[in-house]
């Protein structure tokens, strides 16, 4: 099976983009339910994105939040024909890459000594494992490509970087994936 | 993914909600139709405006010109910001009803990128404060001038010259460094705004701009020397950048292409959309059109965020002059701005 299908395809947002418009416009107005639903609607994959980015719980949490911290304090001035995710998302990942590259610097913590997630059953945790040994630049194109499902284009907008280059890191990452899949771990 | 589910992915769901619900109560919800306060503006040459007197000739130059162009008598005090919004002139903080504050003992203060917090330069000394006053965090170093907030929503950076160095440290006082690999001259530097979020452009002391990223150090662009420059800045997009000589003007875009070349007599230039604000010693002219004729000294050009006025200083008048970008032309003087 083709590794990029076994990392699978995230269900369909439950809320319609003119749907999610209104929950922004009635956020905006002051309405807490809309802002929880945005909420609601939007918290799992920010957070499941910045944990596999950063592969720390609670530096994902911490991100995740900040995020839609970002979002309360922006909301009055965000245009509600913009798609209210990929903003979300943005910040996310970026956020996300910063840490994962200060902390590499710090030297705090091996890829290889973090806990592995959740087993699922079938090889998944063992995919997931492996997006960690994964430069941070490379996992974040591959969460966002294989996770959050943005085309390469919407990624490249996302991170603001040339479309090429997204290309590449997602290649590099996906082969990194695969090559290390082929060794047996011990 | 579908079956992915990140560690304690439901209880940090819940404590997430507390902190923004939190968050959500204190925000002032839109109101159906309100105008917005236009973003803030930032004046740092309005502080100089204190050391200036009018003499007699002046102020008969000056009421000449005012009837020229329509303005029959000067506010004389700022009672209200024709823009809306806020304005930072050195350690003062001016409020769109005209209110000031007081912000401290700075010589210099520009805002952060969304205009929630200000970075302030002291003689000796880097300083975050919100605009209430109130100082976040501070950083000793020499000779500290045009400090510059850029970034994103999520993370920023401030550049600001120490000497002839110039600095870059993260918007919570973190990671200071040098950057920059030419001593730098002493005009304010400027972000990029949209695209990557951290590139940066200098002069140095041979009137050299650099363009790079301050996070990789990957050389954008360097232009070729000339007159020390007067004013870096970047279009709303990012995509082209103005330089603005006492002799020269330029624009470049992002890859380094040299895009217009002007000469002649330039005080200041700024984007307003894709039109450029051109500042001469004694007249303001947007695109192709005159907006301002004085005999007057003008010194300093501002736009404002949402473009439809321009903040031009005139320290001999004592003056600030908010002069309209649309329409016929509009032009609010307001005085004894010192």
């Amino acid at each position: 099976m083709d590794l990029a299908a076994r990392l699978g395809r995230m269900s369909p947002i439950g809320t319609s983009a003119p749907d999610e418009r209104g929950l922004v416009r009635a956020a905006q107005r002051g309405s807490v339910d809309a802002m929880e639903r945005l909420y609601r609607l939007h918290w799992p994959r920010a957070y499941r994105a910045a944990y596999l980015v950063t592969r720390d719980a609670s530096a994902a949490e911490d991100i995740a939040q900040e995020a839609f911290l970002a979002a309360v304090r922006a909301l009055d001035r965000f245009d509600r024909r913009r798609p209210f995710g990929p903003w979300l998302h943005r910040i996310v990942v970026n956020r996300a890459i910063d840490w994962t590259r200060a902390r590499t610097l710090r030297g705090e913590v091996a890829a290889d000594e973090l806990p592995s997630v959740q087993a699922n059953g079938d090889r998944l945790d063992d995919l997931v494992d492996r997006l960690a040994v994964l430069p941070p630049d490379q996992r974040a194109v591959v969460v966002l490509r294989h996770l959050l499902e943005y085309t390469p284009g919407e990624i490249a907008e996302l991170l603001g970087l040339p479309r090429g280059t997204v290309n590449s890191r997602l290649r590099r990452g996906l082969d990194a994936l695969r090559d290390d899949g082929r060794v047996q771990s011990t | 993914m579908d079956g992915f589910r990140a560690p304690d992915e439901t209880r940090a769901q819940e404590r997430g909600w507390a902190v923004v619900a939190a968050a959500y109560a204190e925000r002032e919800p839109l109101p159906q139709r309100r105008r917005r306060l236009a973003p803030v503006v930032a004046a740092t040459g309005a502080a100089a405006l204190a050391a200036v007197a009018v003499t007699q000739p002046g102020r008969a130059v000056i009421t000449s010109v005012r009837k020229a162009i329509g303005i029959e008598h000067a506010r004389k005090a700022l009672y209200a910001l024709p823009s809306g919004g806020r304005i930072l002139a050195g350690g003062w903080l001016v409020h769109g009803d005209g209110s000031t504050r007081r912000l401290g003992d700075y010589r210099e203060t520009s805002w952060s990128p969304f205009g929630r917090y200000v970075v302030a330069a002291k003689a000796n000394e880097l300083v975050a404060l919100t605009p209430g006053g109130e100082i976040r965090w501070t950083l000793a170093r020499p000779d500290v001038g045009f400090p510059r907030w850029g970034g994103t929503q999520a993370d920023t950076r401030i550049a600001y010259l120490s000497g002839d160095r110039l600095h870059v440290v993260a918007g919570d006082g973190t990671g200071d460094h040098e950057a920059g690999p030419s001593p730098a001259a002493r005009v304010a530097p400027a972000w990029r705004p949209g695209g990557a979020p951290f590139t940066l452009a200098y002069a140095d002391m041979r009137g050299r701009v650099w363009v790079f990223d301050t996070q990789t150090g990957r050389l954008r662009f360097r232009t070729s020397g000339g007159s020390r420059p007067t004013r870096l800045a970047w279009s709303r997009n990012g995509s082209t950048l103005l330089v603005v000589r006492p002799d020269e003007i330029d624009t470049y875009d992002i890859s380094g292409r040299h895009a217009a070349h002007g000469r002649g007599r330039f005080v200041d230039a700024a984007f307003v959309g894709v039109r450029l604000a051109v500042l001469r010693p004694h007249e303001l002219t947007l695109g192709t059109r005159m907006l301002f004729r004085t005999t007057g000294t003008l010194r300093q050009v501002v736009v404002s965020p949402d473009g439809r006025w321009l903040l031009v200083t005139w320290p001999q008048a004592d003056e600030w002059l908010f002069i309209g970008t649309g329409g016929r032309p509009r032009v609010t003087a307001v005085a004894n701005i010192a």
